[in-house]
């Protein structure tokens, strides 16, 4: 408790790291290194940045990720990225994404390895065609965001 | 003496993929800045836009903090609209800055004010 209380003290970082996917069920890679400063991780959050022209106001699982830690000898995460249409949800009762909880001690390597994969929603949510005439919906590029929350050292 | 003020930065947005950069300083009287709260005028422009925020020289939000981590809807009762900082930031007049970045979505209106919202308070470190 008193460590924990410590690290507030200190002060809190949150990182972003942002993504690009081009193409339906693309694997993107993730490398990066913590900066400096930090110590220890504590959370996550991912978002999906981009409108689709989908037939649901919400996709729980758009895409999923996998990250590790200090040079892959740590593996805390396999966890899937919901979109949420704002349209919908931002006059109603929509919450703040929630943080998923991490207790990653960062030490020397600093580097975190991982993947995105889109999960090709946008083709198997798009709205039925109501002719053969109509064309096959369009691949929309997109970015995902992530956002470390960190203690720092 | 007062406990809570919630202290309102306007931030006009002229274009589509306007960058603003905005300056203030926190008002005097409280200690602490406990949280944040963004507000824009049309949901749709919330698709991406990023806000960062240092307050006295330290990064509270690097470039690239999504502006959807730091609102939420109409429906959700005013004292639960704000991201809480876990850290103590000190108020107490403190210089703060930052970028809002719209994201450029078809479709919305311009220009607009996006509205930042710092809850301050005068409790002392806990």
């Amino acid at each position: 408790m008193v460590g924990q209380r410590a690290r507030i003290v200190n002060g809190i970082r949150r990182l972003n790291k942002t993504i690009q996917v081009f193409r339906p069920l693309q694997v993107v890679p993730i490398d990066f290194r913590f900066p400096g400063d930090v110590s220890a991780c504590f959370g996550l959050q991912a978002t999906v940045v981009g409108r689709f022209p989908v037939d649901r106001p919400v996709i729980p699982a758009f895409g999923e990720y996998s990250l590790e830690f200090e040079g892959k000898k740590i593996h805390p995460v396999n966890f899937i990225v919901p979109w949420v249409s704002q349209e919908v949800f931002s006059n109603a009762s929509l919450q703040r994404p929630g943080i998923l909880p991490l207790a990653v001690q960062v030490g020397t390597s600093r580097m975190i390895n991982g993947f995105y994969h889109d999960l090709d929603r946008q083709r198997l949510d798009a709205p039925p065609r109501t002719s053969d005439l109509q064309e096959e919906p369009v691949f929309q590029p997109y970015s995902v965001r992530f956002t470390f929350h960190c203690y720092r050292a | 003496m007062k406990d809570h003020k919630f202290q309102l930065i306007r931030i006009g947005v002229g274009a589509s993929g306007a960058s603003v950069r905005y300056t203030g300083e926190t008002d005097k009287s409280f200690r602490r800045i406990r949280g944040i709260f963004v507000a824009l005028p049309e949901p749709i422009l919330e698709y991406g836009a990023t806000l960062s925020l240092k307050v006295g020289g330290v990064d509270v939000f690097d470039e690239d903090h999504d502006v959807r981590l730091l609102t939420c809807g109409q429906g959700v009762a005013p004292n639960q609209k704000f991201f809480l900082f876990e850290e103590y930031i000190e108020a107490a007049g403190n210089a703060f800055e930052g970028r809002f970045r719209d994201a450029g979505i078809q479709g919305a209106t311009y220009p607009y004010e996006a509205k930042v919202f710092l809850w301050l308070v005068n409790e002392q470190e806990s």
